[in-house]
């Protein structure tokens, strides 16, 4: 019963679809469960042999993905090799060189069980009929969601720079826009009226800078209060409000604003 | 019971609502109605609706009251109406939703850390379908981006709050469980090899040898646990 006789994507009526794996880890416990081993004690020369066999035929066909699998079969070695090195003195008997893998792999597969629920909880649902109510989906005119995420947020504030136009012409000028000014500028907005949307907020933005900068200051004052913002439904326009503390005197320092300007730049990044 | 206007209004209010209503906003909406006693009247609805062999219930779903239709008849509504299909999600999405269900609030690399793989372009799709947010940042270097849940999960698995998923601790025992049960397997299966290995050898003779392909594999088994790689 030799595991070199196995014909892992070598034969034509045998192939392995790399895809159904998520990962090292998924591989491992595929592995695991095909050789019969117990998974809190792992033979790691027989798994690190099989796991080699099908890395091989990852880097072959997808590179991209090769390097995790890589990586693991390189902790795989390390393992082994601690295994086979003599202990050193001093060092406790209970210590096994494979207890954060097995860890790792016990981690994992309890999530994955945890993922199997959710899909049966998924099927369940989508027999669940629900009718449409016989309103319909229109704006309701309460707000039925508060929690309008900085995701929301950063979504329109996407669509809004979409459709400042850049100039053509290039002239390098001073744009005089402060963080102060904006925030002045909104506060006069909301004077006289409840609620706006988003998009009337840069109705007056011409300009990128502006538009930049009256983002932030909106979401200064998101942050302290004094305007809130809202959608009806997900994915609905997001509506701006004076907030609770709407009429509370503006006197936050200028450092706060500069904290808040680099998170933005931050999220902005790391959402693109 | 009684069917005196309040039930009523309350039954009206849940079947106008496009979206899963809060008991809070129907007990605001009736003068001296508390959150308490709007659960009790939709109780009393749904008996009286299971009375009168009715096709609908009122569910709590995402926090929220909403009318369905009970299985049984979906079939029937499902002929009659084209199906509206629900987006599927793959196995990198539940698993990082199930990890993100448990462990909220949680950043992208704590993720990557329980799957073992890079999970951008996963976290970013489940933040398109709305299934996931962005809850706020964690301490420490970096101040990373830590996502949570949100309400069009719990309505997209059919839950009405997170306490409606199984405990962890449920979960580790049916690992363990699964584990166990293999490992009973396993080490009967040797148990009945070691038995056979032994009758061979009462057998002088010869002529009964059931055992000796198993012997022969046991043996393999272990020169190659022993061997380097």
């Amino acid at each position: 019963m030799s595991i070199e006789n196995e014909p892992i994507g070598v034969s034509s009526d045998y192939r392995v679809d790399i895809g159904v794996f998520q990962g090292p880890l998924d591989l491992l416990l595929f592995l695991i469960r095909k050789e019969e081993v117990d998974i809190y004690n792992i033979p790691i020369a027989k798994i690190t042999r099989q796991y080699l066999k099908y890395v091989n035929l990852i880097t072959a066909l997808d590179l991209e993905v090769a390097g995790e699998y890589i990586l693991m079969a390189a902790t795989l070695i390390r393992i082994k090799t601690k295994m086979l090195l003599p202990r050193t003195e001093g060092e406790e008997d209970t210590f096994d060189p494979r207890e954060e893998l097995i860890m790792a792999l016990v981690e994992y597969k309890k999530f994955k069980e945890a993922s199997e629920i959710l899909r049966d909880r998924a099927l369940i649902e989508e027999q669940t009929y629900v009718p449409p109510s016989p309103v319909g989906k229109v704006e309701s005119k309460v707000d039925l969601m508060p929690a309008t995420t900085l995701f929301d947020l950063v979504s329109a504030y996407k669509q809004v720079m979409s459709g400042v136009r850049s100039e053509t012409f290039h002239q390098v000028g001073f744009e005089e826009v402060s963080i102060e000014d904006r925030v002045g500028h909104l506060l006069v907005f909301f004077k006289d009226k409840e609620m706006a949307t988003f998009y009337e907020l840069f109705a007056d933005a011409p300009k990128k800078i502006v538009a930049v900068v009256t983002f932030i200051a909106l979401l200064e004052l998101v942050r302290s209060h004094r305007l809130t913002v809202m959608q009806s439904v997900p994915f609905a326009e997001v509506r701006v409000y004076r907030g609770e503390r709407y009429f509370d005197r503006l006197d936050e320092g200028e450092a706060v604003i500069a904290g808040i300007q680099d998170e933005v730049v931050e999220t902005v990044e790391e959402m693109e | 019971m009684e069917h005196g206007t309040p039930h009523a209004i309350v039954e009206a209010l849940i079947l106008a609502s496009p979206e899963p209503i809060e008991s809070k906003k129907i007990a605001e909406s009736i003068e001296g109605m508390t959150v308490a006693k709007v659960a009790t009247m939709v109780s009393e609805l749904n008996d009286k609706y299971t009375q009168g062999a009715s096709a609908f219930r009122i569910r709590e779903i995402a926090g929220g009251f909403q009318f369905h239709i009970i299985p049984e008849y979906t079939g029937y509504v499902e002929d009659l109406f084209t199906r509206r299909r629900k987006m599927r999600l793959t196995q990198a999405a539940l698993e990082t939703l199930a990890i993100v269900a448990y462990r909220q609030p949680i950043t992208k690399s704590e993720v990557e850390h329980v799957r073992g793989v890079a999970s951008d372009g996963v976290i970013h799709n489940l933040l398109e379908k709305s299934m996931i947010t962005i809850k706020g940042r964690a301490k420490g270097v970096g101040k990373a981006l830590q996502y949570g849940t949100t309400d069009e999960f719990l309505k997209f698995f059919g839950l009405n709050d997170l306490d409606a998923l199984p405990r962890m601790s449920e979960i580790e025992e049916l690992v363990r469980a699964a584990e166990d049960r293999r490992q009973t397997e396993l080490r009967l299966e040797n148990v009945a090899a070691t038995e056979a290995m032994s009758m061979k050898l009462n057998v002088a003779d010869g002529t009964f040898d059931p055992a000796s392909r198993e012997e022969e594999e046991l043996i393999e088994v272990e020169t190659e646990e022993t061997e380097a790689i």
